[in-house]
């Protein structure tokens, strides 16, 4: 079976590639780390997977992932758009997350300041709400995952569009305990094939189950992040 | 010309000052933040506006205002802003992105960003000076504050 071969964007500021790179890596994935600034857009169909990881890509400036949002689009134009267009998947990971939900693929909506106010770092159960989407495939209805950032309540143009993205299996990923006031406690979003995925939690921080804070944790043989990854690489190699 | 644009959280309420310092404040005393663009530049105005709605702002979650006044049962109004000659990194960022914008409509002769928090309630001169001491760094931030009468 072919290795599907996923490529990382990095921006000044992310820090979660290395994490992410491995966990693409133990999934079975071929990965290449790319700084945006020698992405070249006419490579982009080399690849099956391509990859926003978390952090503080430019510093959050202005506002978490408009500026890698406005780097996107002066270096590559449409070719993300184009990528998925083609039929390839794309997945978005807490600032990757909010940089997916500015360049237009997801649906609607925007990840605005905590209602606390404060950056929040806990661990979240979480509910899979769509049921199409080959990221979750292998993950059962609950799990949790890891959360850290400051910019992750879920607002939509209009609080009846979050229902719906609910209504309609939108909302990839509910939170169990809305700890930061996304509407409709959203956690993240799919578009409508499924094949781009946007979320807030990490699961690059739990493919082990050792990362568990319950030492003794044994609810599945990996931690709940790696059925993620492995979700969409056996999709992927399965469809090459 | 010189235009002032206001960027607030559409979402955000008056908010306890717990959030904004170290150790424990008033309860009574409420903030709101918001972001700050002093643009003098020439040209097309429009122009402008429409950099700013592209590249500053976000309609989902924020509110832009053009030349701010002051809320209503304001008590103290604190501006923190980069020294000059210290570098802002965000606006060396926005002035990056309207860079490779030749064809904006406009050019950009300054820049000036200060994050603008609003207080309400009774603030006292020790409050205040605890707010300044943990939202301003005197090394490269300067501050304005401005009391209502």
């Amino acid at each position: 079976m072919a290795r599907p071969k996923a490529l990382l964007f990095k921006f000044p500021g992310t820090n979660a590639d290395g994490e992410t790179d491995r966990a693409l890596r133990m999934a079975g994935f071929l990965t290449e780390v790319k700084p945006i600034a020698v992405v070249d857009p006419s490579t982009l169909g080399d690849y099956r997977l391509l990859v926003f990881s978390g952090g503080f890509s430019y510093g959050d400036y202005v506002m978490a992932g408009r500026l890698a949002q406005l780097e996107i689009e002066r270096r590559l134009g449409s070719a993300i758009r184009d990528f998925h267009g083609a039929g390839g998947h794309l997945l978005g990971i807490c600032n990757g997350f909010q940089i997916l939900s500015k360049i237009g693929i997801l649906p609607p909506a925007s990840l605005i300041s905590n209602v606390s106010g404060r950056f929040v770092c806990r661990w979240v159960p979480l509910h899979r709400v769509a049921r199409n989407n080959p990221f979750l495939a292998t993950l059962p209805d609950d799990f949790e995952l890891p959360v850290a950032h400051a910019e992750g309540r879920l607002v939509t143009p209009e609080p009846e569009d979050a229902a719906e993205y609910v209504r309609t299996g939108l909302a990839a990923l509910t939170y169990g305990d809305n700890f930061n006031g996304s509407t409709a406690s959203i956690a993240g979003l799919q578009d409508a094939s499924g094949r781009a995925l946007g979320l807030m939690p990490h699961p690059e921080r739990f493919i082990d189950r050792h990362q568990h804070y319950d030492r003794d944790w044994a609810a599945a043989g990996h931690g709940w992040g790696h059925y993620l990854f492995q979700s969409i690489h056996d999709r992927l190699a399965a469809s090459a | 010309m010189r235009v002032v644009y206001e960027i607030s959280g559409k979402y955000d309420k008056p908010a306890r000052c717990g959030g904004l310092v170290n150790s424990s404040i008033d309860p009574g005393v409420t903030y709101q933040h918001s972001r700050i663009y002093e643009f003098t530049f020439e040209g097309d105005s429009a122009a402008l506006e429409s950099f700013v709605r592209h590249c500053l702002f976000d309609e989902i979650g924020q509110v832009l205002t053009r030349d701010p006044g002051t809320p209503p049962g304001l008590s103290l109004l604190l501006e923190v802003g980069m020294k000059p000659g210290s570098l802002d990194l965000e606006k060396e960022a926005i002035l990056s992105v309207h860079r490779a914008r030749p064809e904006s409509g406009f050019t950009l002769s300054a820049l000036r960003l200060r994050q603008r928090y609003c207080f309400f309630g009774q603030v006292t001169e020790s409050t205040e000076r605890r707010l300044v001491r943990d939202l301003v760094n005197p090394a490269i931030q300067t501050h304005t504050l401005e009391r209502s009468a």
